[in-house]
């Protein structure tokens, strides 16, 4: 009887001492490298919202990643189709919409405006180059349909680390939650960001800007 | 009562707790799949047709994993600490009543 009170105490101490060491480490912080400046042509955020506020209990919800663009530059540019104005910011995310499991446009600031994304969180970095905005517009022009593996976190992280040089994310598994986590070690990473712009949300059918209207 | 009825009644006891929880969920499940669509904004086409995301199916899948799984190890339950015992003692009777040593 004594003997195995030892045992599971030695158990005990062996579960404690296995459970101390797989406690992560407090992330540490991390500073943007590419800030945006008055010679970057645009500026690229980085979205990861959770589900907070439209779960229902004991059923998952993952939440949504995205993307926003904002043309910093004096001249129009395209990006993945979409003609995007000097000054002008769009948000643009990989959906599983009914009318098409593809990329779509202003969608999220839709959702933003409407306050449906609480506690999103993100963080910006800047766009130096015309060749950037080439290869990012390229990118989303060729990203394909949504599936489980290649989801919304798939298309906006590769988007962020396009050309991203020290400011690259690296998550272990492709989720909003994942991210959310990544994008908090950053100093100067925003909550509930808002983004300006009443354009509709958009997608391309056929090589033709579709727009539909909130119903 | 005897240690195999205490055993038996324990066994009754979760299989019938697994199956109403399976039911509780799957009629929770179903209902809250409906309430995440009520919840979607919805947006109209130029052809007048409607569109809203869907991810709420992916997350109903998911559910449904949940579900299926409670379901599954229901019947391993029943399988591993009813069905088989019953099935090895039938086949210990049969090789005894057929003279085969065990």
């Amino acid at each position: 009887m004594v003997m195995m009170k030892k045992l599971i105490c030695l158990v005990l101490v062996l579960l404690c001492v296995l459970f101390a060491s797989c406690a992560s480490p407090k992330a540490k912080t991390r500073d943007i490298v590419g800030e945006v400046n008055a010679s970057s042509v645009a500026e690229i955020h980085i979205y990861a919202f959770t589900g907070d506020g439209g779960a229902l209990p004991l059923i998952p919800n993952f939440g949504h990643t995205f993307i926003s663009i904002k043309n910093l530059s004096n001249n129009a540019f395209n990006i993945g189709g979409y003609e995007l104005q000097a000054g002008e910011e769009v948000s643009i995310g990989l959906w599983g919409q009914k009318a098409s499991w593809s990329i779509w446009f202003n969608l999220e600031t839709y959702y933003i405006n409407e306050n449906i994304y609480k506690n999103a969180v993100s963080v910006k970095r800047e766009i130096k180059s015309a060749e950037e905005i080439e290869a990012l517009s390229n990118y989303t022009k060729g990203v394909g349909k949504w599936t489980f593996t290649n989801n919304c976190t798939v298309y906006a992280l590769s988007a962020w680390n396009l050309n991203a040089g020290k400011d690259k994310i690296k998550i272990k598994s492709n989720t909003p939650k994942q991210l959310k986590q990544q994008i908090k070690r950053f100093t100067t990473y925003e909550t509930e960001r808002k983004i300006a712009g009443d354009q509709t949300p958009s997608f391309f059918k056929g090589g033709e800007l579709v727009h539909v209207t909130p119903k | 009562m005897s240690h195999r009825n205490k055993v038996i009644k324990y066994i009754k006891l979760v299989v019938v707790s697994l199956t109403a929880a399976s039911i509780v969920y799957g009629t929770y499940v179903v209902i809250g799949c409906f309430i995440l669509l009520d919840r979607q904004p919805k947006f109209v086409l130029p052809d007048g047709s409607i569109t809203y995301s869907q991810g709420f199916m992916v997350q109903g899948l998911i559910a449904g994993g949940i579900l299926a799984a409670l379901v599954i190890a229901e019947l391993l339950f029943v399988y591993f600490m009813y069905l088989r015992k019953r099935f090895d003692r039938k086949a210990i009777e049969v090789c005894e009543s057929s003279g085969i040593a065990l």
